[in-house]
């Protein structure tokens, strides 16, 4: 069914945390957690059942804001937006965290405004709220490390925001209005600096390196179904504006090459699963970048497709390794071991997402990684598609391989022992939505690529080859065994790997420094000239004061008193009762009068 | 899977070969099955130069897996490598 009007998805998530919000909540389970899947489920039917067009506008100064451009591009994002916030209400259902499924609602809807915003201000709108919602869901893991980590993130989200509307604004100066489209000039002149500007407010978003250490910061501090959502909402934003505006730019090839290495490498070195996720976070997304950065059709679709296929596996991933903090209370994995046989589902659902994220035959990340691989060998950006080669290698060894193999086979004997928290229904019922996404797609790429907004009928790409299976699972084989080879070499061990947050961190402390130094020298210059100058005159000023008190004022108020004391005295000497006296004072007063009323005549 | 069976310790059953847990025998067999595939069917259109030659990608992954996996944990981990709480906000 096919509706002629405009569904906007975020008036109905902002609905939902309304009602939460107001609903009494209770130590019991909650009734409005059966509202939960509805908003999702809307979104699901309009992404399937909006017609393309230009809706909802609204006057706002001189600007008109525009809510709803709907087109092949924001279509596809909403239904990976949808399908993603499917799974996460799902998986959130049998918390009773009212703060952080109000954050998470707010956080989704705006995502699906910045997705379907037609305008830069509207964007930006949705943008700040965005940041908002994400900081809250980071900060309501309530603990101390991710009170802090929020923080940090929001001050990042904030900067990078800035940016953003620094750019927007001298656009607005140099161009005139706020409409989002690519700079007419990409090819010709190369970018003005309003559009470097815009470029790097996206960039933060995308976690673009060196600008993306805030993620591997800030997720594995998430809160617990917060993480759902944010591994697909906030980059995937970022990534639809990146596919919009700067479709070809060069640097971004290069950079999300670097970006898709740089991620795997520290995923190998690292011990917490959730961490190991969020590099992959940042490696999967270089793919799209790269693929953006290179802009012909195969490789803007293949990064659209992976950005699809990444937000159902990195959903799924991140959804089991959550089932093992629910379950094991930790997701270090060198204090994990043994859990395949404990937790089959949860071992069963990661592996749909591991085998997916790997590429292998039958998942959708073999029809969506080759895409782009072979889109950009295509384009001859030889070394690009090498690097996002090497970076498929090193997913195989630690999503494929590390992180399974010693969270959930061998291990301390400790961990074998563990007692586990029994797992909820609804977190298995919320892995089965991106898990039959993922073997779906997999199977059928067709369903996947009906979809895909660029045109590429004169070049389509076909997957499901004898040549791509084969080198797709001679790839993964050879890893395997380089990892079989080196898995004594490989064991996690506890402890922090330094990104260049430590950089971000000493940037910071330095800018601190920088205020708080002059500040601190200017309050002590302050206090030696209070002490001298401003306390010395104080002193004067209240010495004159008591000099005045005691002579002008004392004076004043001695003087009165001593007046009313002597009229007084007079009064009472007056008042002696001698007749004489009183005859005197009365002749001597008529006479005065007189005297005054014959000169007055 | 297990390090008893991997690493089995009793020497009299030590032979010249190393006797390998059955799940090893048979990845091992399959990768020499694609590697003899490859010899048989190779693209028709290399990109990398020497990607013509069969057997190409059997030893990319695994160059690569294991340089990848030696450079990080044995030259930049011990770098880079800080304790837990090494920021002081745990």
């Amino acid at each position: 069914m096919a509706i002629s009007e405009f569904f906007h998805p975020a008036p109905a998530f902002f609905i939902l945390a309304a009602i939460i919000f107001f609903s009494p909540g209770g130590k019991g389970l909650n009734p409005w957690r059966f509202l939960l899947p509805i908003p999702p489920l809307l979104a699901v039917w309009a992404a399937f059942a909006q017609q393309p067009g230009d809706f909802a506008h609204l006057k706002w100064l001189n600007a008109t804001l525009t809510f709803g451009r709907v087109d092949s591009l924001s279509l596809f994002f909403s239904q990976i937006f949808a399908f993603v916030s499917l799974a996460g209400m799902l998986y959130s259902m049998h918390l009773k965290d009212k703060p952080q499924l109000v954050s998470a609602c707010v956080y989704v809807g705006s995502a699906f405004g910045c997705v379907f915003a037609g305008d830069y201000l509207t964007l930006f709108l949705f943008w700040e709220i965005m940041t908002i919602g994400s900081t809250l869901l980071v900060y309501l893991n309530r603990s101390r490390e991710s009170a802090l980590s929020a923080l940090r993130y929001f001050i990042y989200h904030i900067i990078g925001g800035l940016l953003l509307l620094a750019g927007i604004m001298l656009r607005y100066h140099d161009v005139g209005d706020f409409s989002m489209i690519p700079p007419m000039y990409l090819a010709e002149n190369g970018l003005a600096l309003h559009d470097w500007l815009i470029l790097a407010g996206f960039c933060v978003n995308a976690a673009v390196v060196p600008l993306h250490a805030w993620l591997s910061d800030a997720y594995p501090r998430a809160s617990f179904g917060g993480i759902i959502f944010m591994c697909a909402c906030t980059t995937k934003t970022a990534l639809y504006c990146l596919a919009r505006v700067y479709p070809g730019l060069d640097v971004l090839a290069v950079l999300g090459a670097v970006m898709a290495v740089y991620g795997v490498l520290f995923a190998c070195i690292d011990n917490n699963a959730r961490r190991i996720l969020s590099y992959h976070i940042v490696s999967q997304v270089g793919y799209m970048v790269a693929g953006v950065g290179l802009g012909t059709a195969v490789t803007m679709n293949g990064a659209m497709a992976h950005a699809y296929a990444d937000s159902m596996f990195k959903a799924l991933l991140f959804m089991a390794v959550g089932g093992l903090l629910h379950s094991a209370r930790t997701v270090k994995i060198d204090e994990l071991g043994g859990l395949a046989a404990r937790l089959p589902w949860l071992f069963i659902f990661y592996m749909i997402g591991a085998f997916s994220i790997s590429g292998v035959p039958l998942f959708n990340g073999f029809v969506s990684k080759t895409m782009t691989i072979s889109g950009a060998a295509s384009a001859h950006a030889t070394w690009i598609a090498l690097a996002l080669e090497v970076a498929a290698v090193g997913t195989v060894i630690s999503v494929g391989l590390k992180l399974p193999y010693f969270a959930f086979f061998g291990g301390k004997p400790q961990g074998m022992r563990r007692e586990l928290n029994p797992i909820p229904w609804n977190i298995y019922a919320a892995m089965a939505v991106p898990a039959v996404i993922c073997i779906i797609q997999g199977v059928c790429p067709d369903i996947l690529y009906r979809y895909l907004p660029f045109d590429m009928s004169a070049a389509p790409y076909v997957p499901w080859t004898k040549w791509h299976v084969l080198q797709m699972l001679m790839l993964i084989a050879f890893s395997s065994l380089a990892f079989i080879i080196l898995r004594r070499v490989i064991t996690p061990q506890a402890g922090l790997n330094l990104d260049l947050d430590y950089f971000y961190r000493l940037l910071g402390t330095l800018i601190y420094r920088c205020v708080s130094r002059p500040l601190a020298w200017l309050d002590k210059l302050w206090g030696e000239i209070y002490r001298v100058a401003g306390l010395g005159l104080m002193l004067l000023s209240a010495r004159l004061c008591s000099a005045f008190d005691r002579t002008a004022i004392d004076g004043l108020v001695d003087g009165t008193a001593r007046g009313v004391q002597n009229i007084g005295q007079t009064g009472a000497k007056l008042q002696n009762s001698d007749l004489q006296r009183y005859l005197a004072l009365a002749v001597t007063l008529a006479l005065l009068i007189f005297a005054l009323i014959w000169w007055l005549h | 899977m297990s390090k008893h069976e991997y690493n089995d310790p009793s020497p009299r059953k030590r032979g010249f070969w190393p006797r390998l847990p059955q799940w090893l025998i048979y990845s091992l067999l399959f990768m020499a099955a694609l590697v003899i595939l490859n010899f048989f069917h190779n693209t028709d259109d290399p990109h990398f130069y020497y990607d013509k030659y069969s057997g190409f990608w059997p030893a990319f992954g695994l160059v690569t897996g294991l340089v990848m996996i030696l450079v990080m944990k044995k030259i930049v981990q011990p770098l880079i490598k800080r304790k837990e709480d090494f920021y002081g906000d745990i």
